[in-house]
């Protein structure tokens, strides 16, 4: 049914020690006797934009963290405002440019 | 606990409605799993302690313990009930360094919900935003390729329609995302009649 939808990398891990609590959902009736506990994963697949998009976005938020070490020991040595203070000029996913950046 | 459909899908989804409303009331009700025996589901004492009552013990494992979650990630719970596996996501993909991780539970009990809602204003959690929406997982109330990442727990099994909620799971993931669900799957053999009334695949 997953294959179906479109989902890739299907897995599916049936869990043994399930029977141990299944049976007290509806005590007496054997329940565990007929399903078991299973983790199933599977993936959407990637398109190519998606994987672009991706690949910027993983070097955006490393840059950004690059900064943040540098911005952060730069304000322990000198006398610049510490980079969390509010109205700092900060890059980054959270952090949009002031305006008067 | 059936793949096949059952015979009145409205009445069906009303039996499963009632069930867990009484449920999040705390009311006596089928398929919960004994606290004793909760340890077997996969929830570490930890992870139990940090999410206290909205642990209802009706799951039948821990998606969010093979989901792989990273900091930043936005998460859905598909049937999420009291809340216990958003909680536990919400504080996976917590953001650091000023990024927001999101966590987003759906479910079609009203009750359900509110004891979702007032937990999530007792642990108020920082860096991620936790969010509940009233829905079904055959329509969910969700924008088209948002999520990361799709979670579950024991509750597509009550589904009627499960390609619909499955297609609605997919829809909502974002290219790359992943599908974890902890769910119940036949053994193979025919359910006894006892076990294919409504009540019971309510459970």
């Amino acid at each position: 049914m997953l294959e179906d939808i479109g989902f890739v990398r299907v897995a599916i891990k049936l869990k043994a020690e399930s029977r141990e609590y299944i049976q007290h959902w509806m005590p007496g009736s054997g329940a565990e006797e007929y399903v078991v506990a299973a983790e199933v994963t599977a993936m959407k697949p990637s398109t190519l934009a998606s994987t672009v998009y991706n690949a910027f976005k993983f070097i955006r938020e490393l840059a950004y963290d690059a900064w943040l070490v540098q911005a952060r020991h730069h304000a322990l040595h000198t006398d610049a405002p510490c980079v969390e203070e509010p109205g700092v000029c900060a890059p980054g996913p959270a952090r949009a440019p002031a305006s008067q950046c | 606990m059936s793949a096949d459909a059952a015979p009145d899908d409205a009445a069906h989804k009303e039996i499963v409605r009632q069930a867990y409303a009484s449920t999040a009331m705390n009311a006596a009700s089928c398929c919960v799993t004994p606290a004793l025996a909760r340890m077997k589901i996969g929830y570490t004492p930890e992870e139990q302690h940090f999410v206290g009552s909205s642990d209802l013990g009706v799951g039948c494992g821990a998606p969010t313990s093979f989901a792989d979650l990273s900091p930043g990630e936005s998460v859905l719970d598909l049937g999420c009930g009291a809340g216990v596996d958003v909680f536990l996501a919400a504080r996976k993909v917590r953001g650091t360094n000023g990024r927001r991780g999101r966590a987003l539970g759906v479910d079609m009990t009203s009750e359900m919900l509110d004891r979702a809602r007032a937990r999530a204003r007792e642990m108020a959690l920082d860096g991620v935003d936790v969010e509940f929406r009233l829905g079904e997982l055959e329509s969910l109330p969700v924008e088209s390729s948002s999520m990361d990442v799709v979670v579950s727990n024991c509750v597509i099994n009550l589904c009627s329609d499960k390609k619909a909620a499955l297609r609605e799971a997919f829809r909502a993931l974002r290219p790359g995302g992943r599908l974890c669900v902890a769910d119940v799957v036949s053994r193979g053999k025919e359910l006894p009649p006892a076990l294919k009334t409504n009540e019971a695949l309510a459970c």
